[in-house]
């Protein structure tokens, strides 16, 4: 669908890139999201939010315009941190206390090894593509002509998440069923081709690592398992053809949430789906397992849905400040943090027993 | 019988002695065609009136802001573009009982006061929208796309299930907060308005549209629901309400000049005289409007106010003499004929000084104070045919009462007598011309001015108050104006900034990258909530073709996203060949600092990246039009105080011929305008362009009090008195007049304090301490400042010389005070 976009105005686009060019000596341009550092503000914490971890015990989050925020005292306050991009950033992981990476719009890649205090940029769109082209052309894939457009499109299509696989290994996807791998601690890349042709470029919202088993989820009901290495990416049944947000989940069993209060539950590694009876036609679009075994799903209107009998049934619940979330972290008192449209929110400890 | 009297007029009682041909040419030209005039006069006077019913009332917005200003240089240019600054109401029904809107009456009672609004005239009926409208809709994101409808299902019947898919559609239609609030408990009829009238031609008539919403409002009342009423429609309608209800007042300052006068004057006859003479000149001023084009606006209006004070002042004084001359027994057409003789040129350089006052308002670039400047100017000069000529040969018909004649040639006898006691209020007011009533006096009135200036600090530019500023706190409208900013996302407050780009190339990636940019500079300041932008737009179109998933809360660094973007957003924000952006910034309010601190933003950001490309322009919506009133306003007051200052200064110099004494005259006013500023503090008024024209009105009528009581004392310190004599004097002769002028001007203006429109009770309140305080200081601070500025040896050398003359002229005892001025302006001009 956004591909055809994409091509149908291609021409105009052309167009108007033409019409600049008399007057591009003249004009003064901001310097490139990429290249520009994320702005201190204090409106950075009440700004969208699209995802919390956490690095030891201090809370990192990252949002929109490259905003990274810190808190030392379970989400009390925060502070902002100094982020070398000021593109927005999608989601965020840590290997242990100190190394930790973020990703975001037009490919970045940032890494910190400081517990968050500060970033640098390890990768962006335009050397992912590059790397696909050189990858594609070595092993002669039929997906050259795709790498090519990627180049020919510059750093324009974002991660959507990241997950951190044991010491020096990190992992991101993203739109367009991009993904990328380093196995020694960001120093190189290697974008993931079976990941491309497996989901055959559609988007890769989220990704989940059990064990040794990677579960991916994405738009248009795409539900992927494959090896930690992603050589191969297996499309797993498909409950719903809408699109999935997240995914939760352990040994036992796994979860897949998405458009329109849908929510699925597998307890045979992806191999047959349950549907669980979420109460509402909103988007779920953030969901944890708390540590008493209870799920909280949020949906896009900012409700909060809670279940503890396994999903068989869900309560309404409120958050402190409601509104459209995106990552939910439960915290050491028992509420849980919510991050989304307008920053920070909490589900209070007495709402959630 | 002739009886030389002390002043040099003979006291001729029959008319046959008088010399028909004594006086100048325009006194014999007046008088002995006196038939003629008041023939001409009462034509004059019929024509005027007619054309004075053509008086427009009206309250334009356009003229109340700097024209020629860069920023509105910029919105008018642009005018027709800005869609979203458009002229809106937003009519918000409420439940005033239990339950929400999701009930069938209320869905009903919605439905008919949506039906009476459609129909009413200079809607813009294809755009209104409502829950009821089809223009109302829900969308939303499905496995297949997108799917959609009217907010209202098909064949609502206001069944229990209608409303329950009602309540499902609006939860989905994206209008909560903005045509339903979020309690549930009022919703909005949003209607946009035709400034001309399409098939007529005719433009939109506020106070028509104002009234039928009245009608509307009233009859809606008793159905359970509660309107209420905002935009810039229904702000000017209400003004326009409130300018008939300033009529009023106009009346009641008739009424209350005449109670004053009748006590100044014990005089029937002469009160209807003064009144019906300054009457005619109003009538006069009213009448020749229509014939300049020009229409009576909320602040213009003050104009026949000021005049008319003026006016009576002005034909009280000729009370005075005329009185004394019958009194004495001269015959009426003669006392008519010297009271012209001696206060024709005094009464000119009084008229003069307040022209000077008005005529330095013209300098500041605001139609409506321009405006103001020149009708007032007409206005007195129409009072110099009135009230200089007109009334004297009205008295020269009617004469005055005998009795009243006498008892005030025997209160000025009594003044010679040699157990003559002073009052005690001239008794007290001689206290300041002794060094150490003087130094104390002088020195309260510098801890004063000293206090009035660290007040003064705090002065703000603008309108502090919420809401629309026109209209008082607690106005309906403002009630109304909090309701809707309370319960729905709108801000009353929004500053609109422009992005002129080439042809198609508005919502290019970098030019987008710059509004954003500048938005989020703009964002970081204390008093803005929030902006709104296409490029805000093509964010949230960049999540909702992602199926709403948050983390695309991103510009697309992609033109082709852009674009698609672009055909998605609402049309006020970018104009129909795509060359104009606008940006809306909506703020907390609209304190001046708020305005400065978003100007002075956007003028760096300019100053950084305005390019070919992407030109950032300044203002419009209501925030940016008021920034650069502000702007204008703040420059203009510093240059008409100065602009004031300097002429009644040399006006002064050239009366007095005194550095010393015009020193006297003008350290008082000064104190008064300092003192205004700090009053305007502590009642928390801005300076705007309702205020501004106070202190010019203020200063340029304010010195005719120093004017009356300096000419004076000067005559007689010149002819070797000493200065308690000098000043008792001039309280003899002045005080009367001095106290009386301030009296009527206040009372003149006092009366608008009760006005609903706020920023004219602001001016009443203001003037008329302006007009009292300066009197006031005038009586006390001229004679303390003269202690040591006016003593009979800065005299000395002239001594001589001036006592020939004043033998020449005879004792000047019962000289009328206005005489005094009119014999320095001679002393001047020889």
């Amino acid at each position: 669908m956004k591909n055809k976009i994409t091509t149908s105005l291609l021409p105009l686009f052309a167009a108007t890139a033409l019409a600049c060019l008399p007057a591009l000596a003249l004009a003064v341009e901001l310097p490139d999201t990429l290249s520009r550092p994320a702005m201190q503000t204090e409106l950075a914490a009440r700004s969208m939010l699209s995802a919390v971890t956490r690095a030891g015990d201090r809370l990192v989050a990252v949002g929109e315009r490259g905003h990274i925020i810190l808190s030392d005292d379970q989400g009390q306050s925060w502070r902002q941190a100094p982020s070398p991009v000021s593109v927005t950033l999608t989601a965020v992981c840590f290997a242990d206390d100190q190394r930790g990476w973020a990703v975001g719009h037009r490919g970045a890649i940032l890494h910190s090894s400081d517990a968050g205090a500060s970033w640098s940029l390890q990768l962006d769109g335009q050397r992912f593509a590059q790397a696909a082209l050189q990858l594609a052309r070595e092993q002669g894939s039929e997906l050259e002509y795709t790498a090519e457009m990627l180049v020919e499109d510059g750093a324009d299509k974002p991660f959507l998440d990241v997950q951190c696989l044991g010491d020096r290994t990190v992992l991101a996807v993203g739109a367009y069923g991009l993904g990328v791998r380093s196995g020694d601690g960001g120093a190189s890349w290697q974008p993931l081709l079976a990941l491309l042709e497996g989901t055959e470029q559609s988007h890769v919202n989220a990704v989940l690592a059990v064990g040794d088993t990677l579960y991916l989820a994405g738009e248009m009901g795409g539900l992927y398992r494959s090896d930690a290495a992603v050589s191969q990416v297996e499309r797993l049944e498909q409950p719903y053809e809408g699109s999935y947000f997240g995914l939760l989940g352990n040994s036992r069993q796994l979860l897949a949430f998405g458009l329109r209060g849908h929510a699925f539950v597998s307890s045979d590694a992806g191999q047959h789906w349950r549907q669980l009876p979420v109460p509402t036609s909103q988007s779920l679009t953030a969901g944890t397992l708390l540590s008493d075994g209870a799920l909280l799903l949020a949906d896009a209107a900012g409700g909060g849905w809670l279940s503890r009998d396994d999903g068989r049934s869900f309560s309404r619940i409120r958050a402190a400040r409601p509104f459209p979330l995106t990552e939910l972290l439960p915290l050491a008192d028992g509420s849980v943090l919510g991050v989304g449209a307008n920053g920070v929110t909490r589900f209070s400890a007495e709402q959630l027993n | 019988m002739a009886i030389s009297s002390s002043d040099g007029f003979q006291t001729i009682t029959n008319l046959k002695d008088f010399d028909q041909r004594s006086g100048n040419g325009l006194e014999r030209l007046l008088f002995n065609y006196r038939g003629w005039i008041i023939a001409f006069c009462v034509l004059m006077t019929v024509l005027f009136a007619a054309s004075a019913t053509q008086v427009r009332m009206n309250a334009s917005f356009l003229k109340t802001i700097p024209t020629s200003h860069p920023f509105i240089l910029n919105y008018l240019k642009h005018q027709d573009e800005l869609k979203g600054t458009a002229n809106t109401l937003r009519i918000a029904v409420a439940l005033e009982g239990e339950g929400d809107i999701f009930s069938a009456e209320y869905m009903e009672t919605l439905r008919q006061i949506n039906d009476e609004v459609f129909l009413l005239p200079g809607v813009d009926r294809s755009f209104m929208k409502s829950l009821w409208t089809p223009l109302t809709r829900w969308q939303g994101v499905t496995e297949h796309g997108f799917d959609g409808g009217t907010v209202i299902p098909d064949g609502f019947a206001g069944s229990a299930e209608d409303l329950e898919v009602l309540r499902g559609n609006v939860q989905l239609s994206g209008e909560i907060g903005q045509l339903v609030a979020p309690d549930f408990r009022s919703s909005i009829i949003l209607v946009p308005l035709l400034d001309v009238d399409p098939a007529t031609g005719e433009a939109l008539d506020y106070k028509q549209l104002s009234d039928a919403l009245e009608d509307i409002r009233d009859r809606y009342a008793d159905q359970g629901v509660s309107l209420h009423i905002i935009g810039f429609a229904k702000v000017m309608g209400d003004l326009i309400s409130g300018l008939y209800a300033v009529l009023s007042f106009f009346a009641a300052a008739v009424l209350i000049t005449s109670a004053i006068l009748l006590y100044f004057t014990r005089c029937w006859r002469s009160t209807l005289v003064v009144q019906g003479c300054t009457l005619v000149g109003v009538v006069w001023l009213l009448g020749v409007l229509p014939l300049l084009s020009y229409e009576l606006n909320p602040y213009s209006i003050l104009v026949p106010f000021l005049v008319y004070a003026i006016g009576v002042s002005h034909g009280a004084q000729k009370m005075n003499g005329i009185m004394q001359d019958i009194g004495r027994g001269t015959h009426k057409l003669i006392a008519a004929r010297y009271t012209f003789r001696r206060l024709f040129a005094a009464g000119m350089t009084a008229l003069l000084a307040d022209a000077v006052g008005f005529a330095v308002m013209t300098i500041v670039d605001i139609p409506v104070i321009k405006e103001l400047a020149i009708i007032s100017s007409i206005g007195v000069a129409l009072l110099v045919f009135t009230n200089l000529a007109l009334l004297p040969i009205m008295l020269s018909y009617t004469g005055v009462s005998p009795r009243a004649a006498q008892r005030r040639l025997d209160a000025e006898r009594a003044h010679e007598q040699p157990d003559y006691r002073k009052p005690a209020v001239v008794r007290g007011l001689l206290a300041f011309t002794r060094p150490r009533v003087a130094i104390s006096a002088l020195l309260c009135a510098g801890a004063l001015a000293g206090w009035a200036v660290l007040e003064a600090r705090n002065l703000q530019v603008g309108d502090l108050d919420p809401g629309a500023p026109e209209l008082r706190a607690d106005s309906r409208y403002n009630q109304d104006n909090q309701f809707i900013i309370s319960n729905y996302q709108a801000s009353s407050d929004v500053f609109v900034f422009m992005v002129e780009t080439p042809a198609g190339q508005c919502v290019d990636y970098q030019t987008l990258r710059k509004v954003e940019e500048l938005e989020w500079r703009l964002r970081q300041l204390p008093g803005v909530d929030g902006t709104s932008s296409i490029a805000g737009v093509a964010r949230r179109v960049n999540v909702g073709m992602n199926e709403g998933f948050l983390k695309w809360n991103e510009l697309p660094p992609n033109q082709p996203m852009i674009n698609a973007a672009a055909n998605r957003s609402p049309r006020d924000l970018f104009n129909a060949t795509c060359e104009l952006l606008s940006v809306f910034v909506y703020l907390q309010d609209h304190k001046a600092q708020t305005l400065s601190g978003v100007v002075s933003t956007v003028e760096d950001f300019t100053q950084e990246f305005n390019d070919e490309q992407a030109r950032f322009i300044m203002a419009a919506g209501n925030a940016g039009i008021e920034s650069a009133t502000n702007i204008v306003v703040k420059r203009a007051n510093t240059q008409m105080v100065i602009g004031v200052y300097l002429a009644v200064s040399l006006l002064c110099l050239l009366a007095f011929r005194s550095w010393r004494a015009t020193i006297c005259a003008i350290l008082p006013l000064m104190l008064t305008s300092m003192l205004a500023e700090a009053l305007m503090v502590k009642l928390g008024m801005g300076l705007k362009v309702s205020t501004l024209p106070v202190v010019a009105l203020g200063v340029g009528i304010g010195v005719d009090y120093a004017l009356y009581i300096l000419s004076v004392m000067l005559f007689w310190l010149k002819r070797g008195s000493n200065l308690s004599e000098a000043y008792f004097q001039a309280l003899n002769f002045t005080g009367r007049v001095v106290v009386f002028t301030g009296v009527t001007l206040s009372l003149g203006v006092v009366t608008w304090i009760l006005s609903p429109i706020k920023f004219q009770a602001d001016m009443g309140l203001l003037l008329t301490f302006m007009f009292f305080c300066n009197m006031l200081v005038a009586l006390i601070l001229v004679p303390a400042l003269a202690c040591f500025l006016l003593q009979p040896k800065h005299f000395t050398s002239q001594y001589v010389l001036r006592q020939k003359q004043a033998e020449q002229t005879q004792s000047g005892d019962a000289l009328h005070p206005s005489e005094r001025r009119a014999f320095a302006v001679e002393e001047v001009l020889s």
